[in-house]
């Protein structure tokens, strides 16, 4: 259940400017990954690419075992619904939908590929109260504060029980409280549920907590470190 | 993805309610204005079938040809070379009276086709009444014919219309024209051919609310009105009723190619009516076309709008595995819902429209004096009303639903979209 990357070269624009640059690594089942640098320095390239969403322009990600360039795009679909979680800085809740159903949106789709979704409704419900949004179920998104609906957020990304959750400056539009409270449900989701946590972030306190920091300069990995302090599995 | 289509219209109510509005308005419309026109037309179509005949076999007035004449005058040989005309015959050759009335009969009652038949000697007449005059025509028929041919029956104001079967110089006249002549129920008139006077008993009145006939005709036993004119035995037309109206053109056409008499069925007759209809029904079309449109473009311009604002949920939802087409169903199934809602409101409020419309009184018109309006509850209305209502709605919906679809989550995210 690693995540390989294979000499991953990114592009973009006419004529083409590269943002990444022959990348290749593996990152563990289990483990807590913090990608760090610079802006522009391509880290969000590369959680998108790692995280399903986005194609290189050269090399290829596996995910899984899944070579995400060559599966079909119903393959896609259910991994990016059923294998990942992504949490992005700007929480992207559905206005129209209260908390609980917007943690459910990953669930309601999950059904179209057949699987049983009545045990998500109930850990739906279990991840609101475990991350101190019981009552407010049934509020709609602007009833709740930025970090509450952070942390719908991340209850969504989680709804799954994705293997895999890609988290892009999850805290950074948040205060340190809030941003604090992020990062311990991202350590307990990854101590107790083993999920694999890949985390964009600048703030280097937070990078720290990661058993694994991987920090890009320019597109290129410029260190890969191990912490060996870091509390998660 | 309906659900999140309904919480997407539940959420901004005035964008929906006045998209709504736009759909609730062209299909209330089109129910309206087909009610009213196709009333109006249905209530006219039923007095050229069912008040007359579907086909009408009538004496064929033909052109003297100068050839022909002079052959028939002077014989064939000299035809042409010897006989100059100082003035070459000319007009009508007229045939009052159907060439060959036993072959009809035999045609007619052998023909599975036909309901029933009457034989009738139609002329102009003067109908006087002390030294009142009026112009009109006489219809003579064989009443227990007639009434299984036309409706006259239902129009039969006072008297008995199988009375006229007796004879001895009876008439049943058109309200409009009895009241032409000053003259009374049981009273009373003159009917002159041209050469003589003969006294007719009114015998009842007849009112089909077509002003025209009605202030210009009467009805007589066939015998009398032969007498009448001194053509015994004669008759000028044979009014004939079809099981199947719908195939009195085609059987009229059977019939033409083997007979001299001219023979119309009720819709070439009547051409002009219908080609009135015809353009009533375009200009309804049209109208309706236009509403529509304008109410698809309110919901193409909307959803575009609502496209562009939802850019960061459609990249949400493309990221925890929402496929391309859930995404273009989420948006196409709003404007679909917008129709269907809204036509089904337009239906409700068009049908009581309708109801309102036939309240109406008006005077005069041929449809009488106080008639109120004829309104159309075809159900056909209404289906159609709900599938354009529907469609536009739904069509109008299709490119911004499109392009939503065409959103990948990595170019909504990277472009940063609010």
């Amino acid at each position: 259940m690693s995540i390989k990357a294979f000499h991953l070269s990114k592009s973009f624009g006419s004529p083409a400017v590269k943002v990444l640059h022959d990348l290749s690594f593996q990152i563990e089942s289990g483990e807590f990954v913090a990608l760090t640098g610079r802006s522009g320095s391509g880290k969000s390239t590369l959680l998108y690419l790692l995280g399903a969403l986005d194609f290189p322009t050269e090399g290829h990600v596996e995910l899984g075992g899944h070579n995400l360039s060559t599966i079909s795009e119903r393959e896609l679909h259910r991994i990016r619904n059923q294998s990942v979680g992504f949490v992005f800085q700007f929480h992207y809740l559905l206005p129209e939908l209260t908390a609980l159903e917007n943690v459910l949106t990953p669930v309601r789709k999950a059904a179209d590929f057949g699987g049983a979704v009545a045990e998500f409704e109930t850990r739906a419900r279990e991840l609101l109260v475990r991350f101190g949004l019981e009552g407010k179920e049934h509020r709609l998104p602007r009833h709740l504060s930025g970090g509450e609906q952070q942390r719908v957020a991340i209850a969504r990304a989680l709804v799954m029980r994705p293997k895999y959750l890609f988290a892009d400056e999850p805290t950074g539009a948040l205060d340190s409280v809030n941003g604090e409270t992020v990062i311990r449900l991202f350590e307990e989701t990854n101590r107790i549920d083993g999920t694999t946590v890949i985390m964009v972030t600048h703030d280097t306190g937070f990078a720290a907590r990661a058993r694994r920091q991987i920090r890009l300069v320019d597109g290129r990995i410029a260190e890969d470190l191990v912490n060996s302090a870091s509390p998660s599995v | 993805m309906l659900f999140l289509a309904i919480r997407h219209l539940v959420s901004r109510k005035k964008q929906t309610t006045l998209t709504l509005l736009g759909i609730v308005f062209g299909s209330a419309a089109f129910v309206a204005i087909s009610g009213f026109m196709l009333g109006f037309q249905y209530y006219l179509l039923d007095q050229l079938i069912n008040n007359d005949a579907h086909i009408r076999i009538s004496a064929r007035e033909d052109r003297v040809d100068t050839m022909v004449a002079t052959k028939d005058l002077y014989g064939g040989e000299r035809a042409g070379s010897s006989i100059f005309w100082v003035v070459e015959p000319s007009g009508t050759r007229a045939s009052p009276k159907i060439e060959n009335p036993r072959g009809w009969d035999e045609v007619l009652t052998k023909d599975p086709r036909v309901e029933a038949y009457s034989p009738q000697f139609s002329t102009q007449v003067l109908f006087l009444s002390g030294a009142i005059s009026a112009t009109g025509r006489m219809i003579g028929s064989e009443p227990e014919a007639q009434r299984r041919v036309t409706n006259i029956e239902n129009y039969i104001k006072t008297g008995r219309f199988q009375d006229l079967a007796a004879g001895g110089n009876r008439v049943i006249v058109g309200t409009g024209l009895l009241k032409k002549l000053g003259a009374g129920d049981g009273s009373t008139v003159f009917v002159s051919t041209g050469r003589t006077q003969t006294p007719f008993k009114v015998i009842g009145t007849f009112e089909t609310g077509n002003r025209q006939l009605d202030e210009s005709t009467a009805f007589a036993s066939l015998t009398d009105t032969q007498r009448l004119s001194g053509n015994q035995n004669e008759i000028n037309n044979i009014a004939v009723r079809l099981f199947d109206f719908n195939r009195a053109r085609e059987i009229a056409g059977d019939w033409q190619t083997m007979a001299v008499d001219r023979v119309e069925s009720w819709d070439e007759i009547n051409a002009s009516f219908l080609n009135v209809f015809s353009i009533q029904d375009a200009t309804r079309y049209l109208m309706i076309g236009v509403i529509l449109l304008v109410a698809g473009f309110g919901i193409y311009n909307i959803l575009n709008v609502v496209v562009s604002q939802k850019k960061r949920e459609i990249a949400i939802l493309r990221s925890i595995g929402y496929e391309q087409s859930d995404i273009l169903k989420l948006f196409f199934y709003q404007g679909l819902i917008l129709g269907i809602v809204g036509s089904a409101i337009g239906l409700v409020i068009g049908y009581i429209s309708c109801l309102g419309l036939e309240q109406i009184k008006f005077g005069g018109g041929p449809m009488g004096g106080g008639a109120a309006m004829q309104v159309s509850f075809d159900a056909m209305i209404y289906i159609r009303a709900f599938l354009f209502g529907s469609f536009s709605a739904a069509i109008a919906s299709v490119m911004p639903a499109r392009s939503a679809g065409e959103l990948t989550p990595i170019d909504i995210i990277r472009s940063g979209a609010e």
